[in-house]
């Protein structure tokens, strides 16, 4: 038998010749979902293009093809990369840069007591002071899309980015309440 | 001048909206565009383009031979202008084989940087020799078992038309119908056994063939997906043309289905400008993009 000429078969498994075995086996199990079981919707049962013997044939096509592919020695494609050990988990609640205790380092490096702020970005006093202590359970009577109004406001007005740390406190609020619930 | 052709058999899939996208896709890229609405049994272009009574259409063409050229109008879009469909034309029976060659042999001496042509459904021996002229081939499916039927007869006669317009070219054709009359006897059952049948019998057809294969390469677009399930049959379908029809196939892209779209017509505006449906106009985007990140099929 001639070489088995393997860019046919990565033509038939329809990928790159750049493809790598995973997705080398992907493709063929994709592959196979759509030619090898029963004819889905994607085949017109009534057509003469999709008799049993032309879907058995196609079928046989992508099995040899996937063999040949499957046979190369590892060394042939691009290595992988060695897997990476998990990070361990973080405590959801430890500080980190960018929460709310910031803002109140931000604040104070200004020389802005509570009241100016409150002040100056019309929220109330005692909503930035729990937005500073991340005391999250005087903040449910709010609706998120106000507490995140008001972090943005108390950001601007420290100088703090907002785009930066309102996703922050925002995800320790949603984290906090899935843990209280 | 580029060439693209929208097509794929059955009617309400959405042939004519692809076809606009991507005109004014092209238009607001830079380029000139000419859309020529060749639905001659459902003509909607001029309503796409918020034209309401376009001056002048196909059927002074059909009816008056005005030149091609002169029936070319300003839409509201920069770059995009159109020829709007035989709208006037109160039996589209009237319009010959002839009338239509004609009107694609004109096509290529547009001024345009571009001219989509929107094929309209059906798979009648004009909108396939069109289809395969052009440089940009593009079929709209909806997922859907009704469509993708239908979309595959369409890709069938596609196929042989192309065969019988080349077999004529090769002096094969008397040989080949007696072939295919008696396809039975030689186990021939379907166009893949049948081209195979005549690549054995006349090396100068094999050759011929394999050239010819060139001047097709399909775009499949999905049209009013709900779900992404959906997106999935449209991959099935595009992997089934190219095992079971042997059309190089790419899948282009897909546009959800937009339930507020059909108050966007019969107004002095583009029906699928930024403003009136960010999501289809976003999806024609990403549609155009995959397009031209391929190259045209070679030239006949």
């Amino acid at each position: 038998m001639a070489t088995p000429n393997l860019d046919r078969c990565r033509q038939i498994l329809e990928v790159s010749p750049e493809a790598t075995r995973e997705e080398i086996t992907s493709a063929y199990h994709h592959l196979k979902r759509i030619h090898g079981a029963e004819p889905g919707l994607a085949i017109a049962a009534s057509m003469e293009e999709f008799s049993l013997e032309a879907r058995q044939q196609v079928m046989a096509e992508i099995e040899e093809a996937y063999a040949l592919l499957k046979a190369i020695p590892t060394e042939a494609y691009v290595p992988e990369p060695e897997p990476v050990a998990p990070e361990p988990e973080p405590d959801p609640l430890e500080e980190v840069p960018g929460d709310g205790s910031s803002l109140r380092r931000a604040r104070t490096k200004a020389g802005l007591t509570l009241d100016q702020v409150a002040q100056e970005t019309c929220v109330r006093r005692e909503y930035l002071k729990a937005l500073e202590d991340e005391e999250f359970q005087d903040l449910t009577r709010l609706a998120p899309v106000n507490i995140r109004g008001y972090l943005t406001a108390f950001a601007n007005t420290v100088g703090v980015p907002a785009d930066a740390i309102v996703p922050v406190v925002m995800e320790r609020f949603a984290t906090w309440l899935r843990l209280t619930k | 001048m580029q060439i693209w052709a929208v097509g794929g058999g059955k009617g309400g899939t959405g042939k004519s909206l692809i076809a606009n996208g991507l005109g004014m896709g092209l238009a607001e890229r830079g380029h000139s565009v000419i859309l020529v609405d060749a639905d001659y049994g459902g003509p909607n272009q001029h309503t796409y383009c918020g034209l309401r009574q376009p001056a002048t259409s196909l059927t002074d063409f059909f009816e008056r031979k005005v030149p091609l050229h002169a029936l070319v109008l300003d839409t509201p879009v920069p770059g995009l202008r159109l020829i709007p469909g035989n709208i006037n034309t109160p039996n589209t029976d009237s319009i010959t084989w002839a009338q239509k060659q004609k009107l694609f042999r004109h096509l290529r001496q547009l001024k345009a940087d571009h001219v989509v042509l929107d094929l309209g459904a059906g798979s009648q021996y004009d909108t396939l020799d069109t289809f395969l002229l052009a440089d940009y081939q593009i079929g709209v499916i909806m997922p859907e078992r009704l469509s993708i039927e239908n979309f595959y007869l369409f890709l069938k006669n596609l196929k042989f038309r192309q065969l019988g317009n080349m077999l004529s070219g090769v002096g094969l054709k008397e040989q080949a119908k007696a072939l295919w009359k008696d396809r039975k006897e030689h186990g021939i059952s379907s166009a893949k056994d049948f081209i195979q049948h005549l690549q054995d019998l006349s090396p100068a057809f094999a050759t011929r063939w394999a050239d010819e294969q060139g001047r097709l390469f399909l775009h499949m677009v999905i049209n009013q997906v709900r779900e992404y399930r959906q997106v999935e049959v449209g991959l099935a379908v595009k992997s089934s043309v190219q095992k079971y029809f042997q059309i190089e196939t790419a899948f282009a892209g897909y546009i959800r289905h937009d339930k507020d779209l059909w108050q966007n017509f019969g107004q002095d505006h583009p029906a699928l400008g930024q403003e009136r449906s960010v999501a289809v106009h976003l999806a024609m985007e990403g549609i155009l993009t995959a397009i031209l990140a391929t190259q045209p099929v070679e030239g006949p």
